[in-house]
């Protein structure tokens, strides 16, 4: 009987050297998210929504192009305000840079551009991309921790030297995938599509930030909302109630916000005056996420509770953090 | 990106730090040892002041259910602390050192546990790469480690497709594959056939006899430890009923020989009887003679010459597991002591 610890190794076919190379620690998590990833990428629904993530930059790219040709011809110029001005929130813009002219000469365009492409990549993310990033997060992150409970699979991790940490990274990391690939990526393709239009390369200098300002938007809108889908799906064994938990954060915060500013937006605008929502706003994920992602690009003018809102987002996070560490080792325990 | 370890570092499994003065003190030479263990959940005692260690080898870990089968595998794994008492994994102690434990040691847990729309294959290689090994590294393991559990192309169907008995071979494969110096096996035969049984059994006695793997196996399935197992620990009411070896516990309180013979015992019976030597009617069949001296044999042998009597199997008596089990298990819920030797 061969003594413990001298065993030889089982995987030697004889015809492949055996390796008993392992790679550093640090890539467990890696391994976790890259699995996760590919189980998730199995839904052929998901395969569908995900190519729909890339549908709204076909219409971004034509008001884009719309005014990076508008210097040429008045008429496409006064399209491209009419249809500005039909956005949402285009009130924001306003505010930023002022009223748009008339029919800007070359300088106006340069002063202008920063403005005007940060409310168009804002926009995009504010609206389609924002209502994607809820269907899609409530496809994905309901089963990431919840089937691993219900299938007993925390034993297939936890037999194993993975820390509570690294599950939770890894699974943080299947859900940020998908949303900087609905949301970051769109938006990067976004702007260097408006830089392909633009007149010249040498743009990129006055707009360099923007690609920054979309990642920390991407970032800020992440951090938040994997960590509250994951701590909802660690509560629970049925993803079915996670979904429903996940749709429901988002539906009644917003039903709870139309409600509270219905009216005094109505009055306000009755009486021609501006109304501010103040606190209202931390009623709903939505406004708060949009609220501070207005923020990073720039109109903080039109943001008046910033502050609060980013401290709502980590409030949320801290929590949400605390719920799933909790969570996790719940089933260690007994 | 690679760091150039060994999978089963024999100094990893044993470190010199069996060394330190904080592990138990007989952990020395055994695989895991366990000194003054208790748990408790509240006012609840799963575990009382467990000591007592495993040998390498196979070891058969035994107990009624509710007995602290799980909880001693939790706290072996270091999903768990101990209240008090000390314990070590392969010289490791459970609790600072667990992460290393977990690297070295093999678990298949009882429970059914896998991860829903990957594919055999896949499973194992995930299992493969959460213990750091390359991804191709890992996928050749996992098709070899499935070779040896006796996958076929089922491999490559999704896991939640499968039945009982592939998905207990799914769990040995996923607990195998990195290849562990120790593997903790949790009910491996439940749910197999006999075919599969007899296979599962087998494939643990090769791992010990030709890999020098060290095994633990917990199972109420009790003929399973007496074929493969050579020292057994019996858990009962959360303490230590019996830890002893296989062929001491099998050996019976006098000894005794297992006779079997070609028609009915009793002529036989009755012949030894004549000579004066004690024999009576064991189950099925069998015939129990009293004594296993050189010279009770040649007298087994010489009766049966002159009666002609054609002897089946002759070999010494053994105690059976379930009297042994029952034994200890009674043993403990009457007096609660410890019988571990």
């Amino acid at each position: 009987m061969p003594p413990v610890g001298e065993a030889m190794p089982i995987h030697n076919p004889g015809y492949l050297p055996c390796t008993t190379a392992r790679v550093t620690s640090f890539t467990r998590w890696w391994t976790i998210c890259v699995t996760g990833i590919v189980r998730t990428l199995k839904s052929t629904w998901l395969k569908r929504l995900l190519f729909a993530a890339f549908l709204p930059l076909l219409a971004f790219a034509a008001p884009f192009l719309a005014f990076e040709q508008s210097y040429r011809d008045p008429q496409i110029w006064r399209g491209f305000t009419a249809v500005i001005k039909g956005m949402p929130q285009s009130a924001m813009l306003s505010a930023s840079i002022g009223e748009l002219p008339a029919w800007p000469d070359s300088d106006q365009f340069s002063d202008i551009r920063h403005g005007v492409w940060s409310f168009m990549l804002l926009t995009m993310l504010r609206y389609p991309q924002s209502f994607l990033i809820v269907l899609i997060v409530g496809i994905v992150a309901p089963p990431l921790i919840s089937q691993d409970l219900r299938t007993r699979a925390y034993l297939i991790y936890f037999s194993r030297p993975i820390t509570r940490l690294e599950y939770i990274l890894g699974k943080v990391g299947v859900v940020a995938f998908f949303l900087v690939v609905i949301s970051a990526l769109p938006a990067l393709i976004l702007y260097v599509v408006g830089l392909l239009l633009s007149p010249s390369l040498g743009i990129f200098f006055e707009t360099w930030d923007l690609p920054l300002r979309v990642m920390l938007a991407s970032i800020v809108l992440v951090i938040p909302t994997t960590l509250v889908a994951l701590a909802i799906s660690s509560l629970t064994l049925e993803s079915r109630y996670a979904a429903f938990a996940w749709f429901a954060i988002w539906i009644v915060g917003h039903v709870t916000y139309s409600a509270l500013t219905a009216i005094p937006s109505f009055e306000a605008q009755r009486m021609q005056t501006e109304y501010q929502p103040g606190w209202r706003i931390l009623t709903s994920p939505y406004q708060v996420l949009g609220n501070v992602q207005a923020y990073i690009f720039g109109f903080g003018e039109s943001v008046p509770m910033a502050p609060a809102s980013f401290a709502a987002l980590l409030l949320v996070s801290a929590v949400s953090l605390m719920i799933l560490f909790r969570r996790v080792n719940a089933p260690m325990r007994v | 990106m690679i760091a150039n370890e060994r999978a089963a570092d024999p100094r990893g499994a044993l470190p010199s730090s069996a060394q330190s003065g904080d592990l138990p003190t007989h952990a020395k030479g055994a695989v895991i040892a366990l000194e003054g263990v208790t748990k408790s959940y509240g006012s609840f005692r799963a575990l009382h002041d467990i000591t007592t260690h495993i040998p390498p080898g196979v070891t058969g870990l035994l107990g009624p259910n509710g007995a602290g089968k799980s909880t001693l595998i939790k706290i072996l794994l270091g999903l768990l602390k101990a209240t008090t008492g000390k314990a070590s994994v392969l010289g490791h102690d459970v609790w600072n050192d667990n992460m290393k434990i977990r690297e070295l040691v093999g678990y298949m847990p009882e429970d059914d546990c896998y991860l829903p729309s990957l594919s055999g294959v896949e499973c194992v290689q995930f299992a493969a790469r959460l213990n750091r090994f390359p991804a191709i590294e890992s996928l050749r393991r996992a098709h070899e480690i499935l070779d040896f559990c006796g996958a076929g192309q089922e491999r490559y169907r999704p896991v939640e497709t499968y039945s009982t008995g592939m998905r207990q071979k799914l769990k040995f494969a996923q607990a195998l594959v990195h290849d562990p110096p120790l593997l903790i096996l949790d009910e491996p035969t439940s749910g197999l056939d006999p075919d599969e049984r007899e296979s599962m059994l087998n494939r643990i006695k090769l791992l010990h006899a030709s890999h020098g793997k060290s095994i633990v196996i917990c199972t109420h399935i009790l003929p399973d430890v007496q074929q493969v197992s050579n020292h057994v620990v019996i858990l009962a009411a959360g303490r230590v009923s019996v830890a002893n070896s296989m062929a001491e516990l099998s050996r019976p309180a006098s000894p005794a020989l297992h006779l079997r013979v070609a028609g009915p015992p009793d002529r036989m019976i009755a012949a030894l009887s004549e000579r004066q030597i004690e024999a009576q009617a064991g189950p099925l069949g069998s015939i129990v003679v009293m004594g296993d001296s050189e010279d009770s044999i040649r007298e087994v042998w010489r009766t049966a010459a002159q009666h002609g009597i054609a002897i089946r199997s002759l070999g010494p008596a053994r105690n059976s597991m379930e009297t042994i089990f029952l034994e200890a298990v009674r043993g403990a819920a009457g007096g609660g002591s410890d019988a571990n030797s």
